[in-house]
């Protein structure tokens, strides 16, 4: 037993040992993470499975666990955060913390950005701060926000002479053959995660899994850092509504269900859940039926907006996901399509792809080739749970419905 | 178009780009930019105008594993643990029609660089070289690394001292 740290890139697993107090320890063992079956079919079955609970929704860059015990992950990203950007990586936050780990999400404060007439930064969506807020008033469960250190303060007017514009003015550490990828570990924000970090690794030393986990919420160190991000999440928020909010209507459910019924026949009744909240979120998006951002984007209106507990059960509003044109009458909704692919047949036809490229419940047993055999066993157990592709695997856990122009998909319980 | 060839070797791409990484410094080459995945450090290079997709930005987008500079010399690589042709094919194609050109000039604007060089690093393994050595023509050098790095094509000698 001991410390394992399960990486998505080796750089960033030395990087966290080396700059924590996973350094002294002598038990230490670094393996390679696999996201999903649906992307790797012949590894991902040998995780194992408290790991593939994390990962169900989408895979965060890296989890540390102690005697088979998750203690945080850490999901990091380069890119710039504008609109619904920042949330791409939402739902892997929202994996862990609901599994009770806490997350570190590490993202530039900005980006610089070459357009056709200039250069500028493009800044973070404070929202992001909000989401993240909501997420730990639900848990109790860290989830904080470093940034990746960028030449931002000192470049604010003049990005073009960034010293670091060859990388879009982020600063990575200078090592680069140790720790390829990763942020300046100099930098003020990182040794302030490095706290944080070992503030855990503390906590669950000295008062165990379940207790240190609870208590972590309550460390100085993690208190200050929420208390900053609150304090950035109101320096910046202003009046303005951000996206991904700037795409969501809130309707009567009754106009939800009176829309269903044109996918339903007159013998049918729609279950309890959708009829026991009476208004109703719609995450709108006027886009072909695809993946990233959205799945993010939608994990993190649920805790923006419909949320109230720990399960999808316990929403004050019914989350909707609506592609095309969504409006709303008198009595229902209309949703025009004037795009390829936002039938509900994309949606089934991707489910189908899926089913048919990574199920291999059909086989019978003289056919299943030597590693197939445990993915088998782990498909007999959880089907294909962790076999789709991410958007539908998010979809399908965050909305109650999902509305397209020609057809729609919902919960009855 | 997808050609795999042979096994998948226990060394990733992330350890081959940080192998040849060592390997230029040792030898005094700049390096400019890296990638390998999950890394986010990649530089993106678009197609020029009038070729490009302005529907999907990074449409076509050209991500070198590796660019390095020595004196007036520039060095793009693509690693990869295993035999992939479409490396092969992309970096011909790169060399013949130049479709990059516009925002590689702007990656060495700052550089005195004459030369710019295309090739591949892989695996140490017989599969690997058999079927590199096919190819050959395609690119200006090969690179195959296990402990140690080896050149088993250099035809400008791009790598002498």
């Amino acid at each position: 037993m001991g410390y394992r740290v399960w990486y998505s890139t080796e750089s960033l697993a030395d990087y966290i040992i080396d700059n924590t107090n996973l350094s002294e320890e002598a038990n230490i063992e670094k393996k390679k993470m696999y996201e999903s079956d649906a992307n790797n079919a012949n590894n991902f079955h040998s995780l194992p499975d408290h790991i593939k609970k994390i990962l169900y929704l989408d895979a965060p860059d890296l989890i540390v666990e102690k005697d088979l015990e998750p203690i945080f992950s850490i999901e990091i990203s380069t890119e710039a955060g504008t609109g619904h950007n920042v949330f791409q990586r939402f739902a892997r936050l929202a994996a862990s913390v609901e599994n009770n780990v806490p997350a570190f999400y590490i993202y530039p404060d900005a980006v610089i950005i070459h357009r056709e007439n200039s250069t500028r930064w493009d800044k973070i969506n404070p929202l992001i701060f909000k989401a993240l807020d909501k997420a730990m008033d639900i848990y109790q469960i860290p989830a904080l926000l470093y940034y990746f250190p960028t030449d931002l303060n000192d470049y604010i007017d003049n990005p073009e002479a960034s010293p670091n514009i060859n990388t879009k003015g982020l600063k990575f550490d200078a090592n680069i053959l140790s720790y390829a990828g990763c942020p300046d570990s100099n930098s003020n924000e990182m040794n302030s995660m490095f706290y944080a970090m070992n503030a855990i690794l503390n906590e669950i030393n000295t008062y165990g899994f379940i207790d240190g986990r609870n208590r972590t919420i309550r460390c100085h160190e993690i208190v200050s850092r929420i208390e900053l991000m609150e304090t950035l999440y109101h320096a910046r928020v202003g009046t303005r509504v951000w996206s991904p909010l700037s795409s969501i209507i809130q309707v009567p459910t009754s106009k939800i269900i009176n829309y269903l019924s044109n996918f339903h026949d007159s013998t049918y009744h729609i279950g309890d859940l959708l009829n026991s909240r009476d208004e109703t979120i719609i995450y709108c998006v006027d886009a072909k039926f695809r993946g990233d951002p959205y799945p993010g984007a939608l994990a993190a209106i649920d805790y923006l907006k419909s949320r109230q507990g720990k399960s999808f059960e316990e929403r004050y509003y019914n989350l909707v996901l609506a592609w095309g044109k969504v409006e709303e009458t008198d009595t229902g909704l209309l949703i025009k399509s004037n795009k390829t692919n936002q039938s509900v047949n994309t949606f089934c036809n991707k489910v189908a792809t899926s089913e048919a490229r990574s199920n291999i419940l059909n086989k019978p047993f003289s056919e299943l080739n030597n590693h197939e055999i445990s993915r088998y066993y782990m498909q007999v157990r959880y089907g294909s749970m962790f076999s789709k592709v991410k958007e539908i695997r998010v979809y399908s856990y965050f909305a109650d419905a999902i509305l397209f122009y020609d057809g729609a998909l919902w919960r009855d319980g | 178009m997808m050609v795999l060839y042979g096994e998948m070797d226990s060394m990733t791409e992330e350890q081959i780009t940080k192998k040849i990484l060592a390997w230029l410094m040792d030898n005094d080459w700049q390096i400019l930019s890296y990638d390998f995945p999950q890394s986010g450090t990649g530089k993106y290079l678009h197609p020029n105008k009038g070729i490009r997709n302005i529907e999907t930005k990074n449409e076509k987008a050209f991500i070198p594993d590796i660019v390095a500079i020595r004196n007036t010399i520039a060095v793009f690589f693509e690693n990869k643990n295993r035999f992939f042709l479409d490396d092969f094919i992309k970096l011909k194609n790169i060399r013949e029609n130049n479709i990059y050109s516009d925002d590689i000039d702007k990656l060495l604007c700052k550089y005195k660089i004459v030369n710019i060089y295309y090739g591949i690093a892989g695996i140490n393994s017989k599969h690997f070289i058999a079927n590199a050595d096919k190819h050959k023509s395609d690119v200006d050098f090969i690179l195959v690394v296990d402990r140690e790095i080896s050149i088993i094509e250099d035809e400008y000698h791009v790598f002498l001292e």
